[in-house]
């Protein structure tokens, strides 16, 4: 970097100095190694849920109705809605059937999907898993109703 | 310019196209330069910015937390950042309260020990850390044991998708 100056009387007074960038570049390089190394590249995220059954409740939330998600064996899941007024038999009691022993996950967001348009006011969710749920089925489900905008999960222990 | 009082000027390069040119070799009679200079500058200010964002996404970050090796979190999208709380990992059907092993007939006790010692913790809730694969059976234990130390909420770690 260079730069030039004149005086105001007339006689030229060189003012030309060079900044030595190359020290600065090393500083600048070494903080991105550094920063680059230490930061942290996966991106964690958490699933807000509380215990459906049994927990002492500090507040009093008021609840319009909610849906008992019970995880079966062979990847059944079985959606019970209660104290939903005006809601037909084709959505109160549904099992949707496990497709090779895994979750139909196409299924089931397809029932969520149907219920939360229809009942936009219910938010409540009960998950009730089997001992031999996998964590990750448990995740999706959840997933799928809080993408459908029922986001107040509970999940059971055993 | 930058070549006319530095020690690039004296090391100028003579061209050697210019040397072996058959139409006006040029090499040997008139000194055509040419100049190998850097300029540094935009350099520096590449440099500077790139570690301006760094140190931002640096502060930015959320809670860092010690997934275990043997542990791959599940995906999803719809979740939220990850926040301060008790830590509780499971790992090869062993327990971890924030990277302590305890027994599972202990889990409770260490728990209400952790929750009574930080206000903020209850506040945030404990923070669960499994396998994608984990059965349910071995994940209720913690549910049960946060229960009775007087968590109200938890939050089960995973990647989000984006």
């Amino acid at each position: 970097m260079h730069f030039s100056g004149k005086s105001g009387s007339g006689r030229k007074k060189q003012m030309n100095f060079e900044l030595n960038l190359i020290p600065f570049i090393d500083v600048l390089s070494t903080c991105i190694c550094f920063l680059l190394m230490t930061a942290v590249f996966i991106n964690l995220g958490s699933f807000h849920v509380s215990q459906a059954v049994g927990s002492e409740k500090q507040e009093k939330v008021e609840v319009k109705g909610s849906v008992t998600v019970s995880m079966g064996g062979q990847g059944d899941v079985r959606f019970e809605v209660k104290d939903v007024k005006g809601i037909g038999q084709d959505l109160k009691l549904v099992t949707v059937r496990g497709n090779g022993g895994k979750i139909n996950f196409d299924k089931t967001e397809e029932w969520i999907k149907s219920f939360a348009s229809r009942f936009a006011d219910v938010k409540t969710v009960l998950l009730m898993p089997n001992p031999t749920s996998k964590y990750d089925d448990m995740i999706q489900l959840m997933a799928q109703f809080k993408k459908n905008q029922l986001d107040q999960i509970g999940v059971a222990p055993l | 310019m930058i070549t006319n009082a530095s020690p690039l000027k004296r090391s100028m390069l003579g061209s050697a196209l210019a040397g072996t040119s058959r139409i006006r070799p040029s090499g040997s009679r008139a000194r055509r330069t040419m100049v190998a200079g850097l300029m540094l500058t935009s350099l520096v200010d590449a440099f500077s910015i790139l570690v301006i964002f760094l140190i931002m996404s640096h502060s930015t970050n959320q809670e860092v937390l010690n997934v275990g090796d043997k542990i791959q979190l599940p995906q999803a999208r719809e979740s939220q950042f990850i926040q301060e709380g008790v830590v509780v990992r499971v790992e090869g059907g062993r327990y971890f309260v924030d990277d302590k092993p305890v027994a599972l007939s202990t889990l409770a006790a260490s728990l209400k020990s952790h929750n009574d010692g930080a206000i903020a913790a209850k506040k945030e809730g404990l923070i669960i850390i499994a396998d994608r694969q984990l059965d349910y059976a071995d994940l209720s234990p913690v549910i049960l044991a946060g229960s009775n130390a007087g968590f109200i909420k938890y939050k089960f770690a995973v990647i989000r998708d984006e």
